[in-house]
């Protein structure tokens, strides 16, 4: 380099010249350190994850017997609750089987849950995405459905050998279709813009004309099977008020999802099963 | 040690922070709030290490971040480097002893990174009042965290280099 260049002009040389390699870079190679810095700092995350456990474990630990006892008779009391419940649910799918086989129907899609800590949670204005603490070593694949306890969490964005990326309902690239409870006519739910401070948001559109919604009845909108990705009836959000879209067919209105979505700290992803061949066939 | 120690040193110092941010982002965004802390990972490297060092170390962390965030390939990359010449142009107009000046140049390359991300983030976005609300909100929340910041920790890295055996300060007020 010529030596009457200033120090900034030899630096602006030096980036036009990164940003000149950088465009002629294959793309075979750009997706290449993509990966491996992602797999670099993976062990990180997860790390920080393990030790952000050890401390609640010891928060825990300071809590006095007669407290845990508490809890334990709480537990017990719902372990008894959701036994009843599985034998009622083990009848209905029974029940759901001789249907099946009676009228000759496809069957339902069935799922593995596969239980996840989040590790890593970056809610932004352009985008919302949990990194949670498995990956293909649990045989998690892209485009499947998270959950938890409040419902639709979002769908596996890119998985990497130890962690996955989750897009969250409440990021605005989030598309699904859905239908409210009730009624089975397909409508679009976006993830929305979300303010600062406040619960996320999300929209719905292609609402039938006819729904009508209050501030005291809402309507629960849930997954449809229509997408292929999440199973029917889990619920993404509460609309409390529909307005007329312009061309006077349909209604949209403001989603109000879970404010638990924001703080979740475990998700369980949706890994379909495979159905078993009939050897019969 | 050796320069090359040193500037690895607060390489690691800096990949540190990287991770302490994101933890605190962890639980930042239960209050759906981020902290964007890209003008703090470089401002050291733009304002105080020789052209090399800065360089490498705008990438390595562009890359870093590129590979966690959501964004078309090589944004961060780019956004950094650009970021680190823009900080490579402050250093003869600002006062690095005066904390307000550096703290200013802090903030401003902050808000300045997040203004250029809204530009080329925008496709497939809804511009509305929220969405405006939420982009001012995160603007003005790193803008002040950075202020608040960008003193003590430039001076922590001086002070690191110092107790390993080089005066960086008296180094370039004699240039």
């Amino acid at each position: 380099m010529p030596r009457n260049l200033t120090h900034q002009a030899k630096s602006l040389l030096l980036v036009v010249l990164i940003l000149l390699l950088w465009w002629f870079t294959p793309s075979f190679v750009k997706r290449w350190t993509e990966v491996v810095f992602q797999e670099f700092q993976a062990p990180a995350w997860t790390a920080l994850s393990y030790m952000r456990d050890l401390r609640s474990y010891w928060s825990e630990r300071s809590r006095s017997k007669s407290e845990l006892i508490e809890v334990g008779v709480g537990l017990s009391r719902l372990n008894a609750a959701y036994a009843v419940r599985n034998q009622q649910v083990d009848s209905m799918e029974r029940e759901i089987r001789r249907l099946e086989g009676y009228f000759h129907l496809p069957s339902f899609p069935e799922y593995q849950y596969e239980v996840a800590r989040v590790i890593k949670r970056d809610l932004t204005a352009w985008w919302q995405v949990l990194v949670i603490r498995k990956g293909l070593n649990y045989g998690i694949e892209e485009g499947q459905a998270v959950i938890f306890a409040g419902g639709v969490v979002g769908r596996i964005k890119s998985v990497g050998a130890y962690t996955s990326t989750v897009e969250l309902v409440s990021s605005p690239h989030f598309r699904a279709a859905g239908h409210f409870e009730g009624d089975n006519r397909p409508v679009e739910f976006r993830g929305g813009n979300n303010p600062g401070l406040k619960a996320a948001t999300g929209t719905v559109r292609t609402v039938p004309a006819d729904l009508v919604t209050s501030i005291k009845e809402p309507l629960r909108l849930t997954s449809s099977r229509l997408g292929g990705v999440f199973p029917d009836g889990l619920t993404l959000g509460w609309v409390y008020n529909l307005e007329p879209s312009p061309d006077g067919l349909f209604q949209t209105g403001k989603v109000m999802l879970d404010p638990r979505l924001q703080s979740v700290r475990e998700v369980a992803v949706l890994i379909p099963i495979e159905p078993r061949g009939d050897p019969g066939r | 040690m050796s320069d090359n120690g040193r500037i690895t040193l607060i390489f690691l110092c800096n990949l540190l922070l990287y991770f302490i941010v994101g933890e605190l982002n962890f639980f930042l965004g239960g209050l759906s709030l981020h902290f964007h802390a890209d003008a703090l990972l470089i401002l050291f490297f733009g304002l105080y290490l020789g052209r090399m060092a800065g360089l490498v170390s705008a990438t390595l962390l562009g890359f870093l971040a590129d590979s966690v965030s959501p964004v078309p390939h090589g944004t961060y990359v780019i956004g950094y480097l650009g970021l680190w010449l823009f900080l490579v142009w402050g250093q003869r107009r600002i006062r690095r002893q005066n904390p307000v000046h550096l703290r200013t140049l802090a903030a401003a390359t902050q808000i300045l990174w997040l203004l250029l991300l809204t530009l080329h983030l925008r496709t497939g976005m809804e511009p509305n009042t929220v969405y405006w609300q939420r982009i001012l909100m995160e603007i003005l929340f790193s803008g002040s965290l950075t202020y608040a910041l960008a003193w003590p920790w430039c001076r922590f890295q001086k002070n690191l280099l110092y107790s390993l055996g080089w005066n960086i300060e008296a180094e370039y007020s004699q240039l």
